[in-house]
């Protein structure tokens, strides 16, 4: 007992990341989120809805009767990109990740609200709102530019790890959990089975790996340690919350979790891998943050801050430019991206979890 | 402090407090549950306000308790705690996330909440239900043809299985004279060269028992809908 107090001690101090990795996820969660043109590329398409289909799950959502005028949903194609803006370049950092979080939620809303069923997104605003209270603000930044000119050093703020920890982890528990107690354990049906085969057989998508899975015809005890498999990789990261060498293995299963859920059940977890980065990353000696480190060094030093705004009014006009073009089609973008991130993300999460021969200069 | 001093949100949460009181306890419930168009007709040159007040003022109420707190304090305090009572708190945020994991399971999902979507409860049935929505369409040369209702939301940047939950409200709700139209519109897109007569919305269920060996099961039934088009 006293063990485990320690060691929850020690987890509320948990910090694995300095100010200018922090600056560098930021960067990163950014980049993802124009990159996945805030996930839905534009929301208008919600405006236009017959009302028939509005049935809002317990959200803010709720409080419309019916989806709000098309006009909303225009102006969130324009404020979301520009918010992920401001964040990419760390203007009023705090701030915007907040309202970037509450506009995510927002929209994700009346998303969720035509088919009544939650999808995995939500940690993508959490991980805004968590992290506005951090300091991934104070380095590479417009905000640390301008607190440097001015002769003001910028406000410490918050350890956050241990709260985006206990959410991710809590989070899997939770789906963990529902399995747990529905019978997921029981040997005489196979629920990963089950979903693969209901999936085929509905036609909701055309998998080879799967026909293939499904065709071999496994024996029963195999589907059923997945069942086991799913549950367990669901439930450790709660268990060993406390324990940094465990969890942080935990998390890193969890993201090759996703991989293959991508790969064979065509269910997306967008570019989760990524946010899981500040716990899995070793920041010390990652080769990736090493070369981000220095190649942010060597921006801040060339780039004004008239060239650092140009960049952001151009890469704004291209982003608007994209998505309310004629060839650009939401239908195919959001049927087609989701698993992109996924592997894509992974990809980024394993460069860097490469580790350099030096540690890196930066951290203290 | 963690409460705001400011006397005049205090006498508004006081006002509309004691309004809401009286409203749903004092008011017989066909006059509280009346629609804006009674009370427009009731009382002509308030009714509007009437309406509005009766309808919003608990909401208000909480949104203005809402900003009678401190907000900028109370986070503050829960993040900028040292050792013992970032313990208790951390202990608290722990506990708070499995009531409120709890009242999930008990109620709907709620968004945002820190959990993972449920999807029914992960699938616990050897039973795999087929279903499919599909729509008989006649035309005024008494010919018919079928089509998938999913096709409806080609442009909808859903997921298939997501279309296939929004083709099963055509069978669960009753259409109304606008999605009607609706739909004749969506499938006269396709087929501009057809006159709509009249269109069913037929629902076969099916279901299959998933061990040994995908067996058929003996279940298997039929829904539809008509609608003059």
């Amino acid at each position: 007992m006293r063990r485990l107090y320690g060691k929850y001690r020690e987890w509320l101090v948990f910090s694995p990341m300095d100010d200018k990795s922090l600056a560098i996820f930021r960067i990163i969660y950014a980049l993802f989120c124009l990159l996945s043109l805030n996930l839905y590329g534009r929301y208008d398409w919600i405006g236009y809805f017959p009302d028939f289909f509005y049935n809002p799950v317990p959200s803010l959502a709720s409080l419309y009767s019916s989806f709000p005028s098309v006009f909303i949903f225009h102006a969130f194609n324009f404020i979301l990109p520009l918010l992920a803006l401001m964040l990419l370049i760390g203007y009023k950092t705090r701030i915007v990740s907040m309202i970037y979080g509450v506009s995510i939620i927002t929209m994700l809303s009346f998303v969720f609200s035509i088919t009544s069923t939650i999808y995995h997104l939500h940690l993508i605003p959490y991980t805004a709102l968590i992290f506005s209270f951090s300091n991934w603000g104070n380095y590479y930044s417009v905000d640390a530019f301008l607190a440097s000119k001015k002769g003001r050093i910028l406000k410490k703020r918050h350890n956050v790890m241990p709260l985006f920890s206990l959410i991710i982890a809590f989070s899997f528990f939770t789906s963990g959990f529902i399995k747990l107690i529905n019978g997921w354990l029981n040997v005489n049906y196979q629920a990963v089975r089950y979903y693969l085969v209901e999936q085929l057989i509905n036609g909701h998508f055309e998998n080879v790996v799967v026909r293939a899975i499904i065709e071999f015809n496994l024996p029963s005890f195999l589907w059923e340690s997945l069942d086991y498999l799913v549950i367990c990789l669901e439930l450790v990261p709660l268990l060993f919350l406390f324990n940094r060498v465990l969890f942080k293995t935990a998390i890193f299963f969890i993201a090759t979790f996703h991989v293959t859920v991508a790969l064979l059940m065509d269910i997306s977890f967008s570019f989760y891998p990524i946010l899981y980065a500040p716990l899995i990353v070793d920041m010390h000696s990652s080769l990736g943050v090493k070369y981000l480190q220095e190649l942010m060094n060597k921006l801040s030093e060339k780039c004004s801050i008239f060239r650092v705004i140009f960049f952001s009014i151009l890469v704004y006009l291209i982003y608007l430019i994209i998505i309310y073009s004629p060839f650009f089609n939401v239908v195919k973008w959001s049927q087609y991206s989701p698993t992109f991130y996924v592997y894509f993300s992974y990809l980024i999460l394993i460069t860097f979890m490469i580790k350099s021969k030096t540690k890196n200069m930066n951290y203290y | 402090m963690w409460l705001r001093k400011n006397r005049l949100i205090y006498v508004l949460i006081i006002i509309l407090a004691l309004l809401s009181f009286y409203f749903n306890f004092f008011t017989p419930s066909w006059w509280r549950n009346a629609s804006l168009t009674d009370f427009k007709k009731w009382y002509p040159s308030h009714g509007y306000l009437m309406f509005f007040i009766i309808n919003s003022s608990t909401y208000l109420a909480l949104l203005l308790m809402f900003f009678v707190i401190n907000w900028k304090r109370v986070i503050k305090y829960i993040i900028q705690f040292k050792s013992e009572k970032k313990m208790i708190i951390y202990g608290l945020i722990i506990i708070v996330l499995f009531i409120q994991y709890g009242y999930s399971l008990k109620n709907e999902e709620p968004f945002p909440a820190i959990i993972m979507p449920r999807f029914k409860n992960g699938y616990n049935s050897n039973t795999i239900v087929y279903q499919k929505v599909f729509i008989l369409i006649k035309t005024d040369e008494l010919d018919s043809f079928v089509i998938d209702a999913k096709l409806l939301f080609e442009e909808t940047p859903l997921i298939d299985s997501k279309k296939a939950i929004l083709s099963d409200q055509f069978l669960n709700k009753e259409l109304d004279s606008d999605m009607v139209v609706w739909v004749k519109n969506k499938i006269q897109q396709r087929y501009p060269q057809v006159k709509l007569k009249e269109m069913t919305f037929i629902k076969n269920i099916d279901s299959f028992r998933i061990l040994p060996n995908l067996k058929k099961d003996s279940t298997f039934s039929i829904e539809c809908k008509t609608y003059a088009l």
